[in-house]
């Protein structure tokens, strides 16, 4: 087997490989290709050429079209709903990670399957929550909404990396007379830093990512960056040119983290099965 | 191991989560199951009339609604099967190459980060009679530039086309993970008997992979039933209602008819499908695995 494993990939597997790259990559390298060309050479659509590449397209959507408030909405709002759900979702993973009694199972099962739950399903009952509590319309009510997702998630993250810390650690720190709390900010915060970079990564994407609760829960006074690119689109024709700039801008935070999700992604599903709940 | 006097001080740390998840969900999903059992509220009375079931019942009169149900069944069966067959397939043809470099395993499940908006506007793009890629392949080719999200068949299938290309990976990386973790010892003594490739995937790889492949299926069913700003962007549900699957349907009801009763009755009705459907799937143990997400 191993030896197997250390011969250079014979010719057809690199075909292969080649053709799944190649269809996975095309419709983004299309979009990046759009955004840089003129409206003009956009009408000769397909061909690749050098001629006719341009920044007017971004131009156009950030000094004509304004989408950077937008756009500072939508990072304003994956931020503090990040925060949010990071903050107690972390005193959460700890406490639930600590804790021995009844309530526990029923507390994890209710966790994973908010975790699970369509977001669909919540965006109606949290409309009519939020417009109760005058949020409609709102960055705070987007990043409630959002928390609602977000902070079951990061509890979920967070509760191997919790698991993880040694209790003689937390011990130890109790022998010195510390508290609960000092213990948890002192002790156990610091040594799941790893944990808590990954779930406020999670929780920022999962944010930047929405649409359907800013469509639904926001989109007149308050607009996040996705809901105005669909808004490019129009009856009279789309012009795809500042669109695919648009998105662009929106796949860098997506490009920048890929790494570091996709280190996660697989580390998690063997990580869970020893630690976890 | 603790005294129950620490046990006790962990209360603090409860607390705010369990504010959030009463107000973000307890909350809101009270309110809305109230409201399917009540009629809505007149401008000038304050109290709110009992409906019954009858919102539940208008619901399921409604041929919408059962094609939107029926909708997203297929919707979920085809896509499930499709991206488990490539993602197994491929999960298995790389488990058998040399490891790959990691830049090119991040870019082969890239489209699964990419944010559901632009996927579905990118796939709209290429779909595009007037200035897609597909139209002018199409016209290169000397036929007619099709309009697939305009045709009530093709429509369908398009949305399908841009879940799988989204998706494969996700099913692809737990498939990848499990196979990795597999013992080499048994593979070894098959091999020492003369096992072939092929052998060595039926009668050992796939029987041992089958927890790994129960847990891919269930999480990508609960996708499945997420999945609504890709299509939302592409056909907005249509034409007429032929991409209509239940996400869409739901948010139609509500937030363009502003059917407030009978659309809490179909968001109450989705969430006990989506329980149950999470319910079981945290049955197939490995928690783990639910760690990570495709940040919807």
């Amino acid at each position: 087997m191993i030896q197997v494993q250390n011969r250079p990939l014979p010719v057809y597997s690199k075909l292969i490989l080649g053709i799944l790259l190649f269809l996975q990559l095309a419709p983004v390298a299309i979009i990046i290709q759009t955004a840089f060309k003129t409206p003009r050479s956009l009408l000769e659509n397909g061909s690749i050429s050098l001629q006719g590449w341009t920044l007017g397209n971004f131009h156009r959507i950030f000094v004509e079209q304004s989408l950077a408030p937008d756009l500072l909405n939508s990072v304003g709002i994956a931020l503090g709903s990040m925060l949010l759900s990071v903050c107690c979702g972390s005193l959460m993973a700890f406490a639930l990670t600590r804790w021995q009694g009844n309530t526990r199972k029923h507390l994890l099962t209710t966790l994973l399957v908010a975790r699970l739950l369509p977001p669909v399903a919540l965006a109606l009952p949290l409309f009519l929550v939020l417009r109760s509590l005058n949020l409609h319309d709102t960055r705070t009510g987007l990043i409630l909404a959002h928390t609602a997702l977000n902070f079951p998630l990061a509890t979920w993250i967070l509760m191997p990396f919790m698991d993880a810390v040694p209790r003689a650690l937390e011990e130890a720190a109790s022998i010195d007379g510390a508290g609960r709390v000092q213990t948890f900010f002192h002790i156990v915060l610091p040594v799941t830093k790893t944990g808590l970079v990954v779930a406020s990564l999670f929780c920022f994407l999962m944010s930047w990512n929405d649409f359907l609760f800013s469509l639904i829960l926001a989109g007149s006074a308050v607009k996040t960056a996705p809901l105005t690119l669909n808004g490019y689109i129009t009856g009279f024709g789309t012009e795809w040119g500042p669109l695919c700039a648009g998105a662009c801008i929106l796949l860098l935070p997506v490009f920048a983290l890929s790494f570091k999700l996709h280190q996660h992604m697989i580390a998690s599903p063997t990580q869970g099965g020893v630690k976890g709940a | 191991m603790l005294s129950p006097k620490n046990q006790r001080s962990l209360i603090v740390f409860f607390f705010p989560g369990c504010v959030l998840l009463t107000l973000l969900i307890g909350w809101p999903v009270f309110e809305s199951a109230f409201s399917s059992i009540t009629f809505a509220q007149q401008k000038n009375s304050q109290a709110s009339l009992f409906a019954g079931l009858a919102h539940y019942k208008n619901l399921l009169s409604q041929s919408s609604f059962w094609n939107a149900l029926g909708l997203a069944g297929l919707f979920t069966l085809v896509t499930t099967a499709l991206e488990l067959f490539i993602g197994l397939a491929i999960a298995l043809f790389l488990y058998f190459q040399r490891t790959l470099p990691r830049i090119v395993e991040i870019l082969l499940i890239l489209p699964m980060f990419i944010l559901p908006v632009v996927s579905g506007l990118t796939f709209r793009y290429i779909y595009d009679p007037n200035d897609g890629p597909l139209a002018f392949i199409f016209d290169a080719l000397g036929y007619e530039p099709a309009a697939p999200l305009a045709d009530s068949f093709w429509a369908f299938w398009s949305v399908v086309v841009q879940d799988i290309w989204r998706m494969w990976p996700f099913l692809f990386l737990i498939v990848y993970a499990g196979l990795k973790a597999l013992p080499r010892s048994a593979q070894e003594a098959a091999r020492m008997d003369g096992a072939n490739t092929r052998q060595l995937i039926t009668h050992i790889l796939l029987p041992a992979l089958r927890p790994t492949l129960g847990i891919a299926i269930g999480l990508k069913i609960m996708e499945s039933l997420k999945v609504f700003t890709e299509v939302y962007v592409m056909t907005g549900g249509g034409p007429g209602e032929s991409t209509s699957l239940l996400s869409l349907y739901v948010v139609k009801q509500a937030f363009h008819f502003f059917q407030v009763g009978p659309a809490s009755a179909a968001s109450i009705l989705l969430l006990v499908l989506g329980m149950t459907l999470a319910w079981s799937v945290t049955k197939l143990q490995n928690r783990g695995a639910f760690a990570g997400g495709t940040g919807r």
